[in-house]
């Protein structure tokens, strides 16, 4: 056993030498969130680019000089302007060009023999598109000016002052559901174990309830039904305690109103009930990996089965089981997102929001990405490190 | 019943998992200050009936009269029971995420009630006793097999139990370990405790047991002094037993 041993050492530390620079054993050498960053700047690279060759020009006949920029078209009324339907200039061009006439076109072809004809005196058009047409139109059209849309770098940062106001609620709405979520998690992890009846079937109706519903519907139907039907009942049960004259306790509850539980609340109940769940797994798995012999030594010793619990199953299930709970704070910062459905203003719902009036939709999901990406890789940056200190303690 | 010298009263006791009839029937009384050794091919019982003397295994027949006690399933005798009663185990089971010392002192303040202080005072009295006081700040994974069993025992010893019982505690030991431990039993047998030990060490028991108890089937075979029962065992059984773990 000792010979074989020793033999695997050897290989692993005399590997053969390996000259080139991206051989397998250099590339696993690297850290993995090198890759991350690397491919997240490749990522952020592309996209910078690209919106810089699509921003949108204005085409003209040449030699016009009644205008000089989008904005123009405002001041003179005679002006008209040209876009394709139901494209993204169209929109732009109609919310923010007060007064002006747009006409929209089905296809190119038809909007530039339109501008060519005169019935339009300009074409919204990206530069890489307009190029084919101004060859074949030899000396009659020419690109000026730029259009509304404003396809650069200053606009990512404009989207990220919108949107990371946000990341205050994303944070709140992650930290109080896992916290809420961790007490629910230990109290049906336990019950998952427990050898009482009752408890032990109603934790286990609770995770199995909680894991066969997608957690959008779950966040639906407790912050939009369930959480408004308690508050109901409590409004009921408040009349009753007025009747039997405890008026100060019944009032409070009676006045009660769904109004008064703003929306990131339900949210962050909504997700803590589900998270409860999961970690009530985590948890069961871990006090069931600590050894019997554990708990009968501690009853031996005449502690009851809650101190045990308390003094020396739970510590040890806890610190094994901390990098799985790691891994489910990621994961709720991911699930937080979830709650923009209720219309709670973190950064995926401030997204939406910008995206709804400026249209830069690259620009905002973009930011939104790497806003997650930030938080969810140097989180699970910190769980390895966890990990890997547990290790060397053992 | 309270001033009795029985200590330990075991009455027509059964123990049966589904078919496995573990215990079947078992009568045992122990005086006061005498050490028993109970020996016994593997699968005859002899866990269980530890286990059972002080209710980590729920009988399924039979009554237990520990120190004039009948034990019931009621959880806050219990606790105050096995307070009284000391177990080492094969597997020693310290706590591994405490020191030595706070393995010893742990049940001392939360079972015992005492303070930080006269719980610690106590725990580095037991290691003294058991010869590694220098471990006090160790955590388990860093004893020896040994010197983690003597944790064990030490950690026992703090509550200051009336009864000790041992599984087995140096069946998982090395050979060059198991002295010391039983240096430590033996040490204990003199000073008069109360001691049921389960062990096929014929050393020891010819040097501290009172009594030896033979088991097969979940029976208690044969009983009586070990000399007597080493040089002429009266039921074949035993004898078949004596000529196995001799060979
Ligand atoms: N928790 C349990 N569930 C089911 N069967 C059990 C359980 N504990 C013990 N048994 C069975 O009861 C019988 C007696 O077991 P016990 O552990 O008391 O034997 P033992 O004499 O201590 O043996 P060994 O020398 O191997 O430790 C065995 O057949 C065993 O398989
Ligand atoms: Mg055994």
């Amino acid at each position: 056993m000792k010979d074989y041993d020793s033999e695997i050492l050897e290989i692993e530390d005399f590997p053969q030498k390996d000259t080139r620079w991206f051989s397998r054993r250099n590339l696993s050498q690297l850290p993995w969130w090198l890759f991350a960053i690397v491919i997240l700047i490749i990522f952020v690279g592309i996209l910078v680019y690209r919106s810089y060759a699509s921003i949108d020009r204005l085409l003209v006949r040449m030699e016009e000089d009644r205008f000089t920029k989008i904005e123009d078209f405002m001041e003179n009324d005679d002006l008209v302007l040209g876009t394709l339907a139901r494209s993204r200039s169209y929109e732009i061009a109609s919310m923010f060009l007060d007064g002006v006439e747009i006409v929209a076109f089905e296809t190119i072809t038809e909007a530039i023999q339109a501008l060519l004809d005169g019935e339009v005196d300009s074409i919204v058009i990206s530069e890489k598109a307009s190029k084919k047409f101004i060859s074949e139109h030899n000396g009659k059209l020419e690109l000026i000016g730029r259009s509304l849309t404003l396809n650069n770098t200053a606009s990512y940062w404009e989207s990220f002052e919108f949107i990371y106001v946000g990341l205050t609620i994303t944070v709140r709405v992650s930290i109080f559901s896992y916290l809420i979520a961790l007490v629910f998690g230990l109290f049906a992890g336990l019950g998952r174990i427990s050898s009482n009846k009752f408890f032990n079937n109603l934790s286990t109706l609770y995770v199995e309830l909680i894991r066969g519903i997608p957690i959008l519907v779950l966040i639906f139907i407790i912050a939009l039904v369930i959480v408004p039907a308690l508050v109901e009942s409590l409004n009921g049960l408040g009349g009753q305690l007025i009747e039997k004259g405890m008026t100060q306790l019944g009032q409070f509850l009676a006045d009660l109103s769904i109004r008064n539980i703003p929306s990131e609340w339900r949210a962050i109940i909504a997700l803590s009930v589900t998270y409860g769940a999961f970690l009530a797994e985590i948890f069961r798995a871990g006090i069931q990996s600590i050894g019997r012999g554990q708990m009968e030594a501690s009853r031996s010793l005449g502690m009851s089965i809650s101190q045990a619990m308390r003094y020396v199953i739970l510590p040890q299930a806890v610190r094994n089981v901390l990098p799985a709970l790691g891994n489910d704070f990621v994961a709720m910062v991911k699930d937080s997102s979830l709650v923009s459905v209720l219309a709670v203003q973190d950064i995926t719902q401030l997204s939406r929001k910008y995206t709804g009036t400026s249209f830069r939709y690259k620009e905002a999901f973009t930011v939104l990405t790497i806003l997650y990406l930030t938080m969810t890789v140097s989180l699970s940056l910190l769980v390895r490190l966890l990990e890997r200190r547990m290790r060397q303690d053992d | 019943m309270t001033d009795t010298k029985d200590i330990i009263v075991v009455k027509d006791l059964y123990k049966h998992f589904k078919k496995v009839k573990a215990l079947d029937g078992v009568s045992l009384t122990v005086e006061k200050g005498k050490v028993i050794v109970v020996i016994g091919p593997s699968g005859s019982g002899k866990s269980t009936l530890l286990r059972c003397i002080n209710y980590l295994e729920t009988p399924t027949k039979g009554e237990i009269w520990v120190d004039g006690q009948l034990l019931t399933s009621d959880q806050k005798q219990l606790n105050e029971v096995r307070a009284e009663i000391g177990m080492v185990f094969q597997l020693f089971n310290l706590f591994p995420h405490l020191t030595s010392l706070e393995n010893i002192t742990l049940a001392q303040r939360i079972v015992r009630g005492r303070t930080a202080n006269e719980a610690e005072e106590i725990a580095m009295e037991q290691l003294k006793r058991v010869g590694i006081p220098e471990k006090a700040a160790v955590y388990p994974t860093q004893l020896s097999g040994g010197q983690q069993q003597r944790v064990a025992i030490a950690r026992s010893l703090a509550m200051n139990p009336k009864i000790m019982l041992f599984d087995e505690p140096t069946s998982a030991l090395d050979a060059e370990m198991i002295k010391e431990v039983l240096d430590v039993m033996l040490d204990l047998a003199k000073e008069g405790m109360t001691m049921i030990v389960v062990s096929h060490e014929m050393g020891f028991t010819r040097a501290a047991a009172d009594r030896m108890v033979f088991m097969d089937a979940g029976l208690i075979v044969e009983d009586g002094p070990p000399e007597d029962m080493f040089n002429n065992p009266k039921e074949a059984r035993t004898k078949a037993f004596f000529n196995q773990i001799l060979k």
